[in-house]
């Protein structure tokens, strides 16, 4: 299965349009709780036409703040409205002293906050009744970092339960930031929890420096990145991001068709060579 | 919370720089890169508040929006999940810290209120309603609106002129906004302060217009009653083609 996230910007697009055919759709429930209205009848629409995968992005859970329960029973709710199978959310905080932030920012690798996520994910899996999906987020800078990367995320998924959302972008945009491989580092990852893969643009800034826009096209180096990883882990439903810049209909229709193609000749290869 | 004391510190170092952009120095951080958290963090928010606010954004003075923008964020802890909703947030920082008055702005509260209650309306939960056969007798029968509305009072009249203007005729106005069933767009109506009151409360007290009648000499002193129905009238027929009013019974 191949999506893409679904966009305010071209939403029209998804219902009435002929040139986009995502398998999936994907939004952020944050953008649509409570939301009535033009808006609403539209997401009903969408909803009606297409499996949806929910990415959160302020559940915060590496904050420091106490989880937020009035959140969670809104969320939960959402969820069970719109038969939503996957929820998936950042390995990062959004929140901190009472004050959300929008954003992703990085958490520091060190084995207290791996405590702490930790229960916070058991916490949120108890109380939404579903198993739930991590994102290793891209970071620009680590921060009061005692572990590398590769093994806090190892730590998170093994103790708590949870699965990962491989983004595969972010390990691209993270190995050119801070200087590693990024094929090591996948090898490095817990690919038999993988359940969920996203893909996307970004933008280099600077010599030594590449922000995760979601406003590009894929670069081929990703798409080989991409090829490597999903030739480790078993399939799964894979995600085209496309937040800004967005581009005429048949492009996206195109970086799918590339993101199909390529699944297709890795996950049903190794199908056959099973059977 | 089972983090350390050095870890807090640190996620909170770089929160804090995020909303005030005041330098800072974080164990193990990279110090030419920590601004790119502040620029993504502080652009989401400028953003959010120049969608929200197109028409104060247009009209303001530019150092006087950076430093509203600015103050909210550093000062002022951000409680809604939903960004969408951050406007509000920002309205009330703006009234309760009397900007307005120190940048002699008079027209500030009524014009972010006004824009405010635009997007609020237009997003709202829905509100289910279908519309009733519509043959009751307006001046006696009971009237029920559309009720996904708002009824605004403003001193200054924003919802007519620009902004520059509009700060030239200050006075008792009352904007009527509600969202269409179909379409989800919202339509605004000038109203006088009769239709304000009869509007409030016929939806308050589900008052028949025949007993609101008796209040009108009490506010506006000589008046046609006669008159004063018939326009009335003609008032509640046209918000019936608008489909505000929904039923009469």
């Amino acid at each position: 299965m191949i999506g893409i996230g679904y966009r305010r910007d071209f939403a029209e697009e998804f219902i009435n349009g002929s040139t986009i055919k995502p398998d999936f759709v994907e939004f952020a429930p944050e953008n649509w709780i409570g939301i009535g209205g033009y808006w609403k009848k539209q997401l009903n629409q969408i909803a009606e036409r297409y499996p949806i995968i929910c990415h959160g992005l302020s559940l915060s859970i590496g904050s420091p703040d106490p989880l937020d329960f009035d959140f969670l029973k809104q969320l939960k709710a959402f969820l069970k409205e719109y038969k939503v199978e996957i929820y998936s959310e950042h390995l990062s905080y959004a929140k901190c002293d009472n004050a959300h932030l929008y954003d992703l920012l990085p958490i520091p690798f060190r084995e207290d906050a791996v405590t702490h996520i930790v229960e916070r994910i058991k916490t949120v899996q108890d109380y939404l009744e579903r198993q739930f999906v991590m994102e290793n987020v891209s970071y620009y800078t680590p921060v009061a970092a005692e572990m590398d990367e590769s093994t806090f995320i190892n730590a998170i998924v093994e103790k708590s339960g949870c699965k990962l959302l491989l983004d595969v972008n972010n390990v691209y945009v993270n190995a050119f930031n801070h200087n590693y491989n990024a094929h090591k580092f996948i090898d490095s990852l817990p690919l038999d929890k993988v359940g969920y893969i996203h893909m996307a643009g970004h933008l280099q800034v600077a010599d030594d420096l590449i922000i995760d826009t979601h406003g590009e096209a894929i670069i081929d180096p990703v798409y080989k990145l991409f090829e490597y990883a999903i030739g480790k882990t078993k399939p799964v439903p894979v995600l085209l991001e496309r937040d800004f810049n967005v581009p005429e209909m048949d492009e996206l229709q195109g970086e799918l068709n590339k993101l199909k193609a390529i699944t297709n000749l890795k996950w049903n290869k190794k199908h056959e060579l099973i059977a | 919370m089972s983090l350390s004391p050095d870890t807090y510190t640190a996620q909170s170092q770089l929160a804090k720089y995020c909303r005030d952009g005041n330098t800072v120095e974080i164990p193990g951080s990279t110090p030419n890169r920590l601004h790119q958290y502040r620029r993504l963090v502080f652009n989401i928010i400028q953003d959010s508040f120049e969608s929200g606010y197109p028409i104060s954004f247009k009209y303001l003075p530019t150092e006087v929006w950076d430093e509203l923008v600015h103050d909210f964020f550093a000062i002022h802890p951000c409680q809604n999940f939903q960004v969408w909703k951050l406007p509000k947030e920002f309205l009330e920082f703006v009234i309760e810290n009397n900007y307005a008055a120190k940048h002699n702005i008079p027209y500030l509260k009524d014009l972010l209120n006004f824009e405010w209650a635009e997007m609020e309306l237009y997003n709202m939960p829905d509100k289910p309603y279908t519309i009733g056969t519509l043959k009751g007798d307006i001046i006696n029968g009971a009237i029920r609106f559309n009720p996904e509305y708002l009824l605004l009072p403003l001193e200054y009249p924003v919802h007519i002129y620009p902004p520059p203007i509009a700060e030239q005729k200050k006075g008792n106005y009352f904007v009527l906004l509600f969202r269409e069933q179909e379409t989800g767009k919202i339509q605004f109506i000038d109203l006088s302060v009769w239709y304000a009151f009869i509007i409030e409360q016929i939806s308050q007290n589900q008052t028949p217009i025949s007993e609101l009648l008796q209040y009108a000499p009490q506010l506006f002193g000589n008046i046609s009653i006669e008159e004063l129905k018939k326009n009335t009238t003609v008032f509640i027929q046209s918000m019936i083609e608008k489909k505000f009013v929904i039923d009469i019974i």
